[in-house]
């Protein structure tokens, strides 16, 4: 029995070139039309994709996960191309599968108000996501060290203490200056994230990644995405360039990527 | 436009289509539902995915011989330990998502 994985609903569009991109599992894409929406989906074989297998698969197989997730994501990529435009569309998370048409219909119908309330808020706006990066790890505690009152004040301190006392205050100050750091880090990283939402309609800041999903050796302080309005694109790119040179002379540094299909935007 | 939506595949660019598609995207019901792994889980784990086995011994990175990805036996007892750590979250992504 073949089943259908939904990618995205868009908004039923005239003269949207074809999906060329291959489906999930190598299959034909195609918009599945109904009222004045699309879903976006391919066949899969229900046989494979709603056994046990392939759940297991998705918990243990990471090189499945990485094909699959690239599959699902340039799948969106394409259906919002047409020309030089972007079509609004709402990206699904990995894996919703329906057993067929009627199935996936009802599902429309039963959401059809929110859907393309969402569509029209997010029409014309791009995600675009912004990161930073903490370089040098080693300097930004000197310099907190060197401008805290208090590590100073304790410093001073435990500089007249007898031997024995100063051993549990240089414990204390260890974990002050760990503490001090770590605002000083979230502070520093607010500071930039609030930077760019005057240009944003909708932000969100998400827990950072850890280096071995970003593969960098410095740990990420800042994981951003930003709902940007089509027209504010470039101003958003100038601020973050200008946001990368000032923050580079503090030991940070930055990355933006986009337009991403608004995957952090879309929920209804 | 065109030329900044061709995503080059690198490392960077692997994170954000794992954390957008895997955690971020919208999530209806459906008839079926593939459950992926946790993004918690799969951070630690995806050392694997990004480098090769041989770059990660280079590395000193030796983890994956008492993988419990890659040995069954294991498994069990490997995701009770990661779920029960200290400050681990281990909703799944649906109630992550109502958090945001």
């Amino acid at each position: 029995m073949e089943s259908l994985y939904l990618y995205c609903i868009r908004e039923k569009t005239d003269n949207a070139p074809v999906i060329s991109t291959e489906g999930i599992d190598g299959g034909e894409v195609f918009p599945l039309v109904h009222r004045q929406l699309e879903a976006v989906v391919s066949r899969v074989s229900l046989k494979e994709f709603g056994s046990e297998e392939i759940q297991n698969k998705s918990q243990e197989d990471l090189k499945w996960i990485k094909e699959k997730a690239l599959a699902h994501e340039k799948v969106i990529e394409a259906a919002a191309k047409k020309n030089d435009t972007r079509l609004s569309l709402i990206p699904m998370r990995f894996g919703i599968i329906f057993n067929g048409e009627k199935s996936l219909k009802t599902m429309l119908d039963k959401d059809y108000a929110r859907i393309t309330e969402k569509l029209e808020k997010i029409r014309g706006k791009q995600e675009w996501g912004l990161k930073v990066y903490l370089k040098g790890q080693k300097n930004f505690e000197e310099e907190v060290k060197e401008k805290s009152a208090l590590i100073k004040k304790k410093r001073k301190e435990l500089a007249n203490l007898p031997e024995g006392a100063a051993f549990f205050m240089e414990e204390e100050l260890k974990t002050l200056i760990l503490k001090e750091t770590a605002e000083e880090l979230t502070g520093f990283a607010l500071g930039v994230f609030e930077a760019f939402k005057n240009i944003a309609v909708d932000c969100v800041k998400n827990k950072n990644l850890g280096k071995e999903l970003t593969g960098k050796s410095e740990p990420m302080v800042l994981n951003a995405a930003y709902l940007i309005p089509g027209e504010s694109v470039a101003e958003f790119k100038t601020e973050a360039e200008k946001a990368n040179k000032r923050i580079r002379e503090k030991g940070f540094y930055l990355e933006y990527s986009g337009p991403w299909p608004a995957y952090n935007f879309a929920g209804y | 436009m065109s030329e900044q939506m061709a995503h080059a595949i690198n490392a960077t660019n692997l994170a954000d289509i794992l954390e957008r598609v895997l955690d971020k995207g919208i999530v209806i019901a459906g008839d079926i539902k593939i459950q992926i792994a946790d993004i918690d889980l799969l951070t630690i784990k995806i050392r694997l995915v990004i480098c090769s086995v041989d770059k990660a011994m280079e590395m000193g990175i030796n983890w994956w011989q008492q993988d419990s990805y890659l040995s069954a036996k294991a498994k069990k007892t490997g995701l009770e330990k990661e779920n029960t750590a200290p400050g681990k979250k281990s909703a799944r992504p649906e109630a992550k998502m109502k958090a945001r």
